[in-house]
């Protein structure tokens, strides 16, 4: 058996009394630190603009397609396309004021408040 | 280690600290399920991670500085006594050898570590108070500044045998009722006047309105969970084997931080007895509300911890139900005449029955020896061997730099700093539509839902806000109360 004549740190444990750091590539240690305050400072810089974006890209969401959809849907990840949007809208604006012949059972009692759109998944 | 006795105190020791940061894992448990089941259903997921990260960002920030700290200099007092020289031991240079696998030094990992856990809750206390607004990135700043610099510097100055404040004022705070607690409801305290309440929490005419938790069932487990991870906290407190006798009498006993005598015999039946009186004066007090009842028990052990190494069981009850009745009553003072919207109460069950613990301490204790006197002539009071006296002002002034100068002070002044630079709070129509809403949508997608009567008022609020043009990252408590 032969070794390669090379070692990153100890080769023998025989003598535990005068061994003293376990680790590999004693004398780096500043480098190591180095290295993770860096990584540590660029983390929180790409957490903030990471979060930044993701909340510029929320808002501008909730502008187009108006808060209140995205409220009612429980977030915009259940948010219907505009296409169903306005199908569900016109359903409602049709049960809310029907024309003659339209009337369903559901407004038989005048005093029902009118309703949104159920979204899916939803009790009422 | 050659002398086989040494071995066996030094491997026993290494082995109870070991124990002791398992143990406190399950405050961190606790911690997340409080917040995750306070928080309603549409902030959940990001209440879990904003809680979450501070873990190893606390870790890593507590090995490059925080331990450092610890071991330096700052000990003896810079501005107050001392001097600048900015020595430290060597174990807590991040570079060092000892802060490294090494078999010469077995206590400096879990020493460290049981401090980390300890920088860990503190900086979880303050997670609580700010769920469902504040920005990860804001907090995440927040969590480093009080986990590995303001709490350490207290620890130096007030938890550590030659630390000034004991040495000097006599101060006694043996299970960290203001060196963690006071600090952290400070820090919480401060943050919350900048970042102010949750949208549509506070209505016109003075109306509070209540915003139930989505599972109330689970912060309570949470709050359990704490109590369990809570036996670690109070044994790494304490120095297990040390010699409080002479070396030709030795006299091998537990002791707590400042190596006063105690027993875990002592802590046992004060950690139970304090416990119970929480428990028991959250109950009344609140008139019977789940929720805090179960945090009257944990400000319960948090009024009593500062003295909980020497107290009668029976005290530490006493102690505990008057902590408790002080820091309920005082929560809800603050939130009427303040409009501080503290979602999870940390102010009341961490700050006042923290701050007041080390106040009464002073005064039950008074008249014991708070350490062994490092230099002669400095303290303020003395026993008649000359060791530093526990007394009243001590602990008084104690309580007001744990809460006041180094909680809530840097705690305000940080949150306007990430404030300024609109990190601190999330857009209002974010906000409104739920943090979650975005991007990970609903944590229960598959079980449906509804809207509470709070969530229309919060809707009305959060629209009023958006059109008055705040909704992106601008949102002011002004605008949306």
């Amino acid at each position: 058996m032969t070794t390669l004549g090379f070692s990153t740190g100890l080769d023998s444990f025989t003598n535990p009394s005068e061994i003293g750091p376990l680790y590999p590539f004693v004398g780096a240690e500043w480098l190591f630190v180095l290295v993770a305050v860096i990584l540590w400072l660029l983390w929180h810089v790409a957490q903030i603009r990471l979060e930044n974006r993701d909340n510029a890209r929320a808002v501008d969401t909730y502008e187009r397609i108006g808060l209140d959809r995205v409220m009612f849907y429980g977030g915009s990840a259940d948010v219907p396309s505009d296409e169903e949007w306005e199908r569900r809208e016109e359903q409602r604006r049709r049960v809310a004021t029907p024309s003659a012949g339209e009337r369903s059972s559901e407004l038989d009692d005048p005093s029902e408040p009118r309703l949104p759109p159920v979204p899916p998944g939803r009790a009422e | 280690m050659e002398d086989q006795l040494e071995g066996l105190v030094v491997l026993f020791t290494e082995f109870y600290y070991w124990v002791t940061i398992v143990f406190m894992f399950l405050i961190h448990l606790g911690f997340m399920m409080y917040e995750a089941g306070y928080a309603r259903r549409k902030n959940v997921q990001h209440t879990v991670l904003k809680n979450v990260l501070l873990i190893p960002l606390v870790t890593i920030t507590f090995f490059f500085f925080g331990w450092w700290i610890y071991n330096s200099s700052i000990t003896t007092g810079p501005f107050l006594y001392g001097g600048f020289e900015f020595t430290s031991l060597d174990n807590g240079i991040p570079w060092n050898e000892l802060m490294a696998p090494n078999m010469q030094d077995r206590i400096n990992g879990v020493f460290w570590a049981a401090f980390l856990l300890f920088s860990w809750t503190a900086a979880s206390i303050v997670s609580g108070a700010l769920i469902e607004r504040a920005r990860i990135a804001g907090f995440l700043i927040i969590a480093v500044m009080i986990g590995s610099v303001t709490w350490i510097i207290d620890a130096a100055w007030g938890w550590h045998p030659a630390g000034w404040m004991v040495q000097i004022m006599g101060y006694h705070d043996a299970y960290a009722s203001g060196v963690i607690h006071a600090i952290a409801g400070g820090t919480a305290l401060g943050a919350l006047i900048v970042l102010g309440p949750r949208i549509g929490k506070f209505g016109p005419g003075g109306l509070i309105r209540r915003i139930l938790p989505h599972n109330i069932w689970m912060t309570c487990l949470g709050l359990f969970m704490i109590y369990t991870g809570f036996w670690g906290f109070y044994v790494a407190c304490n120095i297990p084997m040390f010699n409080i006798g002479t070396d030709d009498a030795p006299f091998f006993s537990a002791t707590n931080i400042y190596l006063m005598p105690t027993t875990l015999s002592a802590i046992t039946f004060n950690f139970l007895t304090s416990l119970a009186g929480g428990l028991l004066a959250g109950y009344l007090i609140s008139r019977g509300d789940l929720f805090w009842t179960f945090s009257g028990g944990l400000a319960g052990i948090i009024a009593a911890s500062a003295g909980n190494d020497l107290y009668h069981p029976m005290l530490a009850f006493v102690v505990a139900m008057v902590g408790t009745s002080i820091a309920y009553v005082l929560h809800n003072w603050v939130e009427r005449r303040f409009k501080i919207d503290d979602v999870v109460g940390a102010v009341a069950v961490h700050g006042y029955a923290g701050a007041f613990g080390v106040i009464i301490a002073g005064f039950l204790l008074w008249g014991y020896p708070a350490a062994a006197p490092v230099e002669e002539g400095i303290a303020w009071f003395t026993t008649s061997e000359g060791f530093p006296m526990i007394n009243p002002i001590g602990n008084t002034l104690g309580a007001l730099i744990m809460f006041g100068v180094l909680g809530f002070i840097p705690g305000y002044l940080m949150a306007r700093l990430v404030n300024a630079f609109g990190l601190l709070r999330v857009p209002a129509s974010v906000e409104a539509a739920g943090l979650d809403a975005h991007d990970v949508g609903d944590v229960y997608p598959y079980l449906p839902q509804r809207d509470t009567l709070f969530e229309v008022a919060e809707r009305e609020a959060a629209l009023d806000a958006v059109r008055a043009g705040n909704g992106r990252g601008e949102t002011r408590k002004e605008t949306v109360r």
